[in-house]
């Protein structure tokens, strides 16, 4: 783990690239998370809504950037975590998952880190972006 | 379309325990590395006692795991297939570990209507407290879902 009171405002976090996302991705999130949305294993049901296919779920891409936040500290020290989707992800996308930090500062004696995220695809298209705070854990 | 009336209407409680196996799962599903994930022995090396909750995990508890909401919304001409997932936002208030039980009643907390290129659209916000088997208060979910063709 990083030492976290290294960091200043501007760095950017380490991030990392997916390779092409799949269907069979998108189905075991399905399964591990409980979300059955068909809109995200049912091709035909994401044709009719307009997609061309399945999209992956939002919340697999903000899985995705809590990789990414993770190197603010461990489990635990998270203290909010945002994210907004902009676009749908298809299959064979590749994200490209990054962050920066925003802000440092005290607060009754913890040091607060704040960053923001992003997730973008091969097509330089943004998927969804996020900001998260962290403290180490007291 | 959900009638506007309904703002600040509350739906469950909902009650879920956390179990290991769905945080190896979920954890194993995204990625996600640290060993604290999967083994008890890590976790309690660190310090923790049992598995930690990953930060999404919650996901696992909200709106699109529960059919009992899911049919709620429909039920207020919100279905399924009209809902998209536009921002999820979590504030962490007391670590959550497998064992803890999560007890949440989901709010309409805002409900907006717009205009959009493809026509009108409602922006539904969804907040859940969800308070441990201790009753402290452990994770505020904020979930805002766009309501298609409202």
């Amino acid at each position: 783990m990083p030492l976290f009171k290294t960091y200043r405002v501007g760095d950017e976090l380490p991030g990392f690239e997916t390779g092409p996302l799949t269907p069979e991705w998108f189905s075991r999130y399905a399964v591990a998370s409980g979300d059955h949305n068909p809109l995200h294993t049912d091709p035909a049901v994401g044709q009719a809504a307009g997609h061309g296919g399945v999209i992956a779920h939002g919340m697999l891409v903000m899985g995705l950037l809590g990789r990414v936040a993770a190197h603010l500290g461990g489990p635990g020290a998270l203290q909010e975590f945002r994210t907004r989707f902009q676009a749908p992800t298809r299959p064979g996308d590749r994200l490209r998952c990054g962050g920066r930090i925003t802000a440092i500062y005290e607060r009754e004696g913890r040091t607060f880190v704040e960053a923001e995220l992003w997730a973008i695809g091969q097509d330089g298209v943004a998927r969804a972006s996020g900001a998260v705070v962290a403290a180490p854990l007291p | 379309m959900i009638d506007p009336s309904h703002l600040g209407r509350a739906f469950g409680p909902y009650t879920v325990t956390v179990e290991r196996e769905r945080i190896r799962r979920f954890a194993e599903t995204l990625g996600l590395p640290e060993r604290v994930y999967y083994d008890e022995a890590a976790a309690r090396a660190a310090g923790l006692p049992d598995l930690p909750a990953p930060p999404t995990l919650a996901t696992c508890y909200g709106l699109w795991a529960n059919l009992a909401l899911l049919a709620e919304l429909e039920a207020l001409g919100a279905p399924l297939l009209r809902l998209l997932h536009g921002e999820q936002g979590y504030v962490y208030h007391a670590p959550v570990f497998a064992g803890d039980t999560l007890t949440g009643a989901p709010v309409i907390a805002a409900l907006a209507r717009k205009e959009g290129r493809r026509g009108p659209f409602q922006v539904l916000t969804l907040e859940t407290r969800w308070r441990n088997q201790r009753g402290q208060l452990a994770i505020t979910d904020t979930l805002v879902v766009v309501v298609l063709g409202a």
